[in-house]
């Protein structure tokens, strides 16, 4: 599944005509992210949805981070709802940081305390 | 200033509520540019309406979910002018793959700002169709764009004034759709970056569904320009019929966090902006 993900992004990033909003090159692709986090907020929006979580670096250095998602229209067909998530909630992020090297990405998948898997999608 | 702004609202409000030209302040018929509204009535939206015509047409019911990694790989274009040159710039920053560059191939002033033709077709969303006698509406489920088909024999304006999605004109043959497409805008994409058209294109679409498979459609696009291209250049689109979904609602201001800036470049606000 994750090897249809890449590829359709890889897909995307060399055909403008399958964009909506924006092309992924703001992003570092090839880098993964994992970080065990706390929601912080969770918008179920357009043109994306948008959790913040908060990560704790190996120094304790608490950071506020912005991962964008796809839009609610193709999130639900991946077992996404608005109720998935709510401030306070602990989840494993994955994510492809901001080339800019802001505190933002792109999520590839959260992981719920109860190993559920929702895939960025 | 005022008072000859007040009288043109004035006039616009006379306009407005009598539905007939207004007449200027110098006296009637003097430098008036109103014309008269169309008095032809096109099938489409005619008193006498005959359903029963919708019953030869093939059943395109559903949404229809783009399939670009079925598509052939679209041919090298021929372009031409400073539609060549353009082409060539964008192609250098793809093959680049610097990220810096890549983000310079966007160059819309808002991320919001819908694709129109022919990129409306290829969104990584669905379309559905609606078939009503003397037209076949489409509505692209990102940004909620819709297209119009005009199928009663309507001719293509003379004149139009470029838009999105241009004007529409098709015809069935067979349970093919062939579309005729005028009226786009200057420097629009026709489904690849850096492949841009004047708003002479002509596109014809033939959309079809998959004769060995009913769930799937077809459509084959034939773009000529006498500006841009050299010679035609075609492209093929895919779709997969899903029936267990309905389309769902976007409004693309409702939280948009990637402003375009001063240089072109797509940012990314990491701040919550949103009350």
């Amino acid at each position: 599944m994750r090897r249809t993900y890449l590829s359709l992004l890889a897909l995307a990033a060399l055909s403008g005509g399958a964009l909506a909003h924006h092309s992924f090159a703001m992003f570092d692709m090839k880098k993964d992210v994992t970080a065990e986090a706390v929601v912080t907020d969770f918008r179920w929006t357009n043109p994306h949805a948008w959790m913040h979580v908060e990560i704790t670096d190996a120094k304790g250095v608490k950071t506020n981070w912005a991962l964008e998602m796809t839009s609610p229209n193709t999130l639900v067909t991946h077992g996404w709802r608005r109720s998935s998530f709510k401030p306070g909630d602990k989840v494993t992020v994955t994510f492809h940081p901001l080339v800019n090297g802001k505190p933002g990405g792109a999520l590839v998948k959260a992981v719920l305390p109860d190993k559920t898997v929702l895939e960025n999608r | 200033m005022m008072r000859r702004l007040s009288q043109v609202g004035f006039a616009l409000a006379f306009l407005c509520a009598a539905g007939a030209p207004a007449a200027g302040q110098e006296g009637a018929n003097s430098g008036s540019a109103a014309v008269a509204p169309p008095d032809k009535v096109w099938p489409a939206s005619a008193p006498i309406v005959d359903f029963a015509a919708l019953k030869s047409l093939p059943d395109w019911r559903g949404l229809w979910a783009p399939q670009p990694g079925r598509a052939p790989k679209p041919e090298i274009p021929r372009m031409l002018g400073k539609y060549k040159a353009h082409y060539d710039e964008i192609q250098s920053l793809i093959k680049s793959g610097n990220p810096e560059d890549l983000l310079k191939t966007e160059r819309r002033a808002s991320a919001c700002e819908p694709p129109g033709m022919p990129g409306i077709m290829t969104q990584p969303y669905n379309i559905e169709f609606l078939f009503t006698p003397g037209r076949v509406t489409m509505i692209q489920e990102a940004y909620m764009q819709v297209r119009r088909i005009f199928t009663d024999g309507r001719p293509l304006p003379e004149d139009p004034d470029p838009t999105y999605n241009g004007f529409s004109i098709g015809h069935w043959e067979g349970d093919t759709l062939v579309v005729t497409t005028t009226g786009l805008r200057e420097g629009g994409v026709m489904g690849r970056w850096g492949i841009t058209h004047s708003d002479k294109v002509k596109l014809t679409e033939r959309i079809h569904l998959d004769p060995a498979d009913k769930d799937v459609l077809i459509a084959e696009n034939t773009f000529e320009d006498p500006n841009a291209l050299a010679a035609p250049w075609h492209s093929t689109y895919y779709f997969k019929r899903q029936r267990t979904f309905d389309q769902l609602e976007f409004i693309c201001a409702q939280n948009d966090r990637n402003p375009i800036n001063e240089n072109g470049d797509v940012e990314f606000i990491t701040g919550d902006q949103q009350p």
